[in-house]
């Protein structure tokens, strides 16, 4: 029984694999698509940067008082994103202490020094509601609010030895998930130098405040320095994360912390489409072998229907567990290649890789044989798996990032495309945390294949 | 096998199938058919297009289940028991049941092992099989770059890889040339002779009929109507010859007619029939004179409404010994014979007499 079941397995999976128009669509057209999609989304390993995202920044803090020893660290941050004389009426306070400070560089992810306003696009604004509300119509990808206080809260002084960060607001565009994240990465990446820059800072005053306690000349001139507040502007340059090229911490729009890939996300979301087409098209030879009669004969021979119907099983789960493997070697290929150095690009966890493979080749090939088995000719069930197929590839961003829906993201749950992506993503991403997606995406093939076994045994036609 | 007869491999007993199609009518595809197949011997199905021949096929091999009756094979119900009567049976559907882009030895492979055939035993099978129907140097190469003839051998020899007792052939020669047709009617004979084997044949022509069945069932409208040897079924029509003359374009009277019946000893039937030329469509008014081509390749002009082929068609106990008679009468009367062709009975002549239609249409 079992070997009979593997045989007609093994003939599906024969004749699949060597019709060569099959392999072209099966294999090589998602490994090309979906090289297409990342290099458009213009970020595919530093190839192609990602420049002028628009960004709207409101600074609620004023600037300290003169001679204090706060660190105007809010009009740092602003003059990062405009420096001065770019836009010199609005940026306005502050701004004029980085007069001496080079240009803030950051590192794009594949290596090369840009400067951040190139990187930006950045408008002041004041009103945070507003700026908010220029997000949500898509007219910037992300706000920086800066509120009230910061500066105040990350400040060390001799008067208040706490510090107690606000934090700063990056309101981000969901529909342009990659460029607000890149905005959240920048200025997490400020706030961190200036909370490092603080300590540095508390550090040196300390040893100068002890300093000047035991060596009157320095603490006079100190005093003097200190009240004309002229060292600020100097200490404000060790501050500027210029000093330290930061590199551009991009995520995922999972929200984990990882090396932005639209190679990944596409990739893995148009594996699982193809695998989709393919596991339809191979369930529907079961109607189409009627009309062939080579199913009328395995139903002459002494062969239960079941064992026929479990060969055809077989061969759509192996067919698409295949295709998946060749694709995601095919998607590391071509992620190594654009690197230059051999990388898996979907992460180091090879268990929970293949945990997954597997998982979503049981679920694409339950999605296959119920779209077949519901289809009265075989023409019928190709049009329903192909609808089924672009549905189910469309939501689950196949073809554009899944957080644009907003609040309809639920939707993208009924698509198992966005299971399998979502998890390749967090793999990816070095997260391990899959269990959902295996989970889900296991029970769903299991349930769609007793289903389908069961439409077609009813069938009587096959 | 309560009928007595203990050499009875496949018993049928008021087996039906009626289908319901889509828009609400019912075809009753086969009307209760009785028949038993006796070990070693071929007996074939005759019938025209649309008799039931392959319904029948279909559900003697558990492909369709019979809307009422049992048949069983080797004594296992074919409803009830499918897989021990399955395995005494090989099928030769009359689609060519093969996978196109799979090489002939793949397809025999993959059956085989429908069959429980594996290993050595199936290699074996396969090879024997591919001798049998002479592909053995081609069993490499893809179905689909096989002749039609080519494909219908090996569908032949899918349903012989288990070597079963009985087989099934369903019009096993249909749409091939006449020399891969010559080569299955001999490979029927000697699965009958060399390997004793039991045959189920179905087809519409009655050459095939006599020439390869023990006997013979004719069906019609999905019921049998004649069932015996090819003798017995002849003797049926009482053993009569036709006499066929052709008379080309001239008129015959009744009197003609009359005249034969009446004078000639043994005559029990004569009739006149002939074909009148009608110009094709659309050319009724433009042309008179039309250009006829015959089969025989030459032209001829003819006028609309003109007798072209008249024939005499008279049935005779002995056809031979009246000749000579009837060709006097004929002469007497006036009537040019052009041609006389005499007919031996032949079960073509059974289905004429039974249903009053040719077998071909
Ligand atoms: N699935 C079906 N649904 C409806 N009618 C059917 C079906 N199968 C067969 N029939 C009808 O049953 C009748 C018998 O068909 P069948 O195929 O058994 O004839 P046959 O003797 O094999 O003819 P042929 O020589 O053309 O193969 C025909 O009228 C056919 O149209
Ligand atoms: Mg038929």
């Amino acid at each position: 029984m079992l070997q009979k079941i593997w045989a007609i397995a093994y003939v599906n999976i024969y004749q699949t694999f060597t019709d060569r128009n099959l392999l072209i669509i099966m294999l090589l057209t998602p490994l090309i698509l979906a090289s297409i999609i990342s290099l458009a989304f213009g970020n595919l390993s530093g190839s192609a940067p990602i420049e002028n995202i628009p960004v709207a920044i409101v600074n609620l803090d004023s600037a300290p008082a003169e001679g204090s020893q706060v660190v105007d660290s809010s009009g740092i941050l602003v003059a990062s994103f405009i420096p001065v004389g770019e836009d010199g009426e609005t940026a306005a306070d502050g701004t004029a202490s980085m007069g001496t400070c080079e240009a803030v560089q950051v590192e794009d992810a594949g290596g090369q020094n840009m400067s951040l306003t190139d990187l930006t696009d950045a408008v002041l604004l004041t009103d945070a509601a507003a700026a908010r509300a220029a997000v949500d119509r898509g007219d910037y990808a992300a706000a920086i609010i800066i509120p009230a206080g910061f500066n105040d809260g990350i400040s060390y002084t001799q008067d208040k030895p706490t510090l107690a960060p606000l934090p700063v607001e990056v309101y981000g565009d969901s529909a342009q998930p990659i460029s607000a994240s890149i905005i959240r990465s920048v200025v997490e990446g400020f706030t961190n130098q200036f909370l490092t820059g603080q300590i540095a800072v508390a550090a040196t005053i300390g040893t100068m405040t002890e300093r000047a306690q035991t060596n009157p000349v320095f603490g006079m001139s100190f005093a003097a320095a200190a009240a004309s507040g002229s060292f600020q502007p100097n200490f404000a340059c060790a501050f500027t994360p210029g000093f330290n090229t930061i590199a551009i911490e991009q995520q995922t729009v999972t929200g984990e912390q990882a090396d932005f890939n639209p190679l990944v996300l596409f990739g893995s979301a148009q594996a699982v489409f193809f695998a989709l087409f393919t596991a339809n098209g191979v369930a529907v030879t079961i109607i189409e072998e009627r009309r062939q009669w080579t199913l009328q004969r395995m139903v002459i021979s002494p062969t239960p229907r079941v064992v026929i119907l479990g060969g055809k099983l077989v061969a759509v789960f192996a067919v698409v567990l295949l295709q998946l493997i060749f694709l995601f070697i095919g998607f590391t290929v071509i992620g190594s290649l654009l690197e230059g150095q051999i990388k898996s690009v979907w992460g180091t966890d090879a268990l929970a890789i293949a945990a997954l493979v597997v998982a979503t080749s049981l679920a694409t090939a339950g999605v296959g044989m119920i779209t077949a088995a519901v289809g009265k000719t075989a023409e019928q069930a190709n049009i329903i798996g192909s609808v089924v197929s672009m549905l189910m590839g469309i939501l689950g961003g196949a073809f554009f990032s899944v957080q644009a829906l907003g609040d309809l993201e639920w939707v993208t749950r009924l698509s198992v495309v966005r299971w399998g992506a979502e998890g390749f993503s967090a793999l990816a991403g070095g997260g391990s945390d899959i269990s959902l997606n295996l989970v889900f995406l296991a029970l769903i093939g299991a349930v769609l294949f007793v289903v389908s076994l069961v439409v077609f045994n009813r069938r009587q036609d096959i | 096998m309560h009928n007595g007869h203990k050499h009875a491999l496949v018993e049928v007993r008021g087996l039906k199938k009626t289908f319901k199609r889509k828009d609400g009518t019912v075809v009753e595809a086969v009307k209760g058919i009785d028949l038993d197949i006796y070990r070693g011997e071929v007996f074939s199905l005759l019938g025209p297009n649309g008799a039931g021949k392959s319904t029948t096929i279909s559900m003697l091999s558990g492909l369709l289940t019979p809307t009422e009756g049992e048949a069983t094979i080797g004594g296992h119900s074919i409803t009830r028991q499918p897989l021990e009567a399955k395995k005494l049976l090989g099928v030769v559907p009359q689609e060519i049941a093969l996978y196109p882009t799979l090489s002939a030895r793949q397809n025999l492979e993959f059956f085989g092992r429908m069959y429980g055939l594996s290993g050595s035993e199936l290699s074996k099978s396969v090879d024997e099989v591919l001798d049998f129907i002479d592909l053995r140097d081609r069993h490499k190469d893809r179905i689909d770059t096989f002749s039609g003839g080519m494909k219908r051998r090996v569908n032949i020899g899918v349903g012989l890889l288990h070597k079963p007792q009985l087989v099934y052939m369903d019009e096993p020669t249909v749409g091939v040339d006449p020399q891969s047709r010559r080569r299955i009617l001999d490979t029927v004979i000697r699965l009958k002779e060399e390997r004793k084997m039991t045959v189920l044949y179905t087809t519409h022509l009655m050459e095939e009929s006599q020439e390869l069945s023990n006997r013979v069932g004719i069906i019609d409208y999905g019921q049998i109507i004649a069932l015996g040897t090819v003798g017995e079924l002849i003797q049926k029509v009482g053993e009569e010859d036709r006499l066929i003359f052709s008379v080309g374009e001239q008129q015959i009277s009744d009197a003609v007619l009359e005249r034969f019946r009446t004078e000639v000893p043994g005559i029990t039937k004569a009739t006149y029939a002939a074909s009148e030329f009608t110009p094709v469509a659309g050319m009724e008014e433009s042309a008179e004179l039309v250009v006829e081509k015959r089969s025989t390749g030459t032209m001829r002009v003819a006028r609309s409404g003109q007798v072209l082929d008249g024939e005499i068609t008279v049935h005779a106990k002995r056809g031979r010994k009246a000749l000579p008679e009837l060709l006097r009468v004929a002469d007497e009367m006036g009537v040019d014979i052009l041609s006389v062709e005499v007919r031996e009975p032949d079960l073509e002549a059974v289905f004429l007499h039974l249903t009053g239609r040719a077998l071909r249409e």
